[in-house]
């Protein structure tokens, strides 16, 4: 059986080595400083390019200036949000918002997600039956977005 | 006279799939659901544990193949089993939900961790290969046994880097992982491949001492190498290396079903049936050998 203190020796070097990862910092003594560093470039770049994937809209709509804003945007986040790439984009699109980056587009695709699912612990959960949900528009206009149950079929209001 | 207790089951008792029982298999991506289901001579099937509902429905493309009689495995990457965390109840018993409504005979997890202190990595992370990582490690997947309602296979990870301090090698640390909590393998033969370029060991020596008997099924993936560096992409053609290990493996047992794990970059569907067709005749090959051996002995 394992005692307390070692769980909390383990968890002293793999927080050191997540962060060093997420946050591009020198990896804790003993592991091989370059590898580390090949391995967080390549996270970044795979946290990028899944949330593009998810994302088409936002990506598309953002084009040359996706990766300046995703930088920005991981630096506030180092630590991906649950839900995977959906649950990534959805709090880059919050991001976007609140930094005043998102033309109406992007606030349609966030909005027209989270009717679909919600990003929990473990992963994700569909929503069912009748749904809304509420955003505002890059003018300030708010708008209102209904799923019908049965069909797919997709209301905007606003 | 009393009759003795019921002996409890003994914690190496495990039940593997019979040989070649699963066949052949591919991850299940949206992007090439139609591929898949065209495929008639698939035996099983891997999705994403984190991408399914256990309380919606099945998205109908999954429910299909399953209603056809393929085997659909959940394979999850959250559990963070080598974590210091004991792992989080909610997460095992959403994955015991998800193997429920896809009728899977077991679960795949991995030898990693990935989050520490509520840090998400995004990545799943090597375990230092210590003693006292090791007791952590088999508490954890004892846990996440006690919860599951089927079989947990484990996976050996790809790595670019290894914690320090390791006391023991990767076959011998998986070897007592599994022998004591009587968890099964998944053999990524990739991740072996990646690994043994990565940290310069021998494949073939590392094969021969793994436990094979284990094996619930084997992945296959492409991948790339720069400058002296392997990279486990899923999204590149399969090495060559990597598909003669296969043959290696298959040259020293029948394994009940290998699995092809591709994530992006698709292609048409023709290259993929011609890397499909690749694997298949890297089985053959080490199917034959081993036949002719064992017909000569």
């Amino acid at each position: 059986m394992p005692t307390d203190e070692a769980r909390a020796r383990l968890a002293v070097e793999q927080t050191r080595l997540v962060e060093s990862l997420i946050r591009q910092v020198p990896p804790p003594p003993g592991f091989h400083v370059e590898r580390v560093r090949l391995a967080a470039e390549r996270l970044l770049r795979k946290r990028s390019q899944a949330l593009r994937k998810s994302w088409p809209v936002t990506g598309a709509t953002l084009g040359e200036r996706f990766d300046g804003l995703f930088s920005r945007y991981v630096a506030r986040r180092p630590s991906a949000p649950p839900g995977g790439p959906l649950g990534d984009g959805m709090a880059f699109a919050e991001w976007l918002i609140a930094h005043d980056e998102a033309p109406d587009v992007i606030r349609l695709e966030a909005l027209r997600a989270r009717l679909g699912v919600r990003c929990g612990t473990g992963g994700i959960r569909r929503r069912r039956g009748i749904r809304i949900a509420f955003a505002r528009r890059a003018s300030g206009w708010p708008m209102v977005m209904i799923a019908w149950p049965f069909g797919g079929r997709i209301t905007l209001v606003g | 006279m009393s009759r003795s207790r019921p002996e409890r089951p003994v914690p190496h008792e495990f039940n593997v799939p019979g040989p070649w029982s699963l066949g052949l298999g591919i991850g299940w991506r949206r992007d090439i659901a139609l591929f898949i289901d065209r495929r008639d001579d698939l035996g099983f099937l891997e999705v994403m544990a984190e991408d399914i509902d256990p309380d919606a429905p099945l998205s109908p493309p999954i429910r299909r193949l399953v209603e056809r009689g393929l085997v659909a495995i959940p394979h999850g990457v959250t559990l963070s089993l080598g974590g210091a965390e004991r792992p989080d109840p909610k997460r095992l018993d959403r994955l015991a939900r998800v193997a429920q409504r896809l009728g899977a005979p077991l679960v795949s997890e991995h030898i990693a961790f990935v989050r520490s202190d509520g840090l998400e990595s995004g990545h799943l992370l090597p375990v230092p290969r210590t003693r006292e990582a090791l007791e952590i490690l088999v508490e954890n997947v004892r846990d996440a046994q006690a919860r599951l309602p089927v079989p947990l296979a484990l996976e050996n990870i790809a790595t670019l880097f290894e914690p320090p301090d390791a006391e023991m090698d990767e076959p011998a640390f998986i070897g007592e992982l599994l022998e004591r909590t009587g968890a099964l393998l998944l053999l990524d033969i990739a991740n072996v491949h990646a690994n043994a370029v990565n940290h310069g060991f021998n494949a073939a020596g590392y094969l021969d001492r793994m436990p094979l008997e284990r094996i619930a099924y084997v992945h296959v993936a492409g991948g790339s190498e720069h400058h002296g560096v392997y990279h486990d992409t899923h999204v590149h053609p399969i090495q060559p290396p990597v598909l003669d290990l296969l043959s290696e493996l298959c040259r020293r047992v029948e394994v009940p079903g290998i699995l092809w794990e591709h994530d992006d970059c698709f292609g048409p569907d023709a290259d993929m049936s011609e890397e499909l067709g690749r694997i298949q005749r890297a089985i053959e090959r080490g199917r034959t050998d081993r036949e002719h051996r064992d017909a000569n002995r």
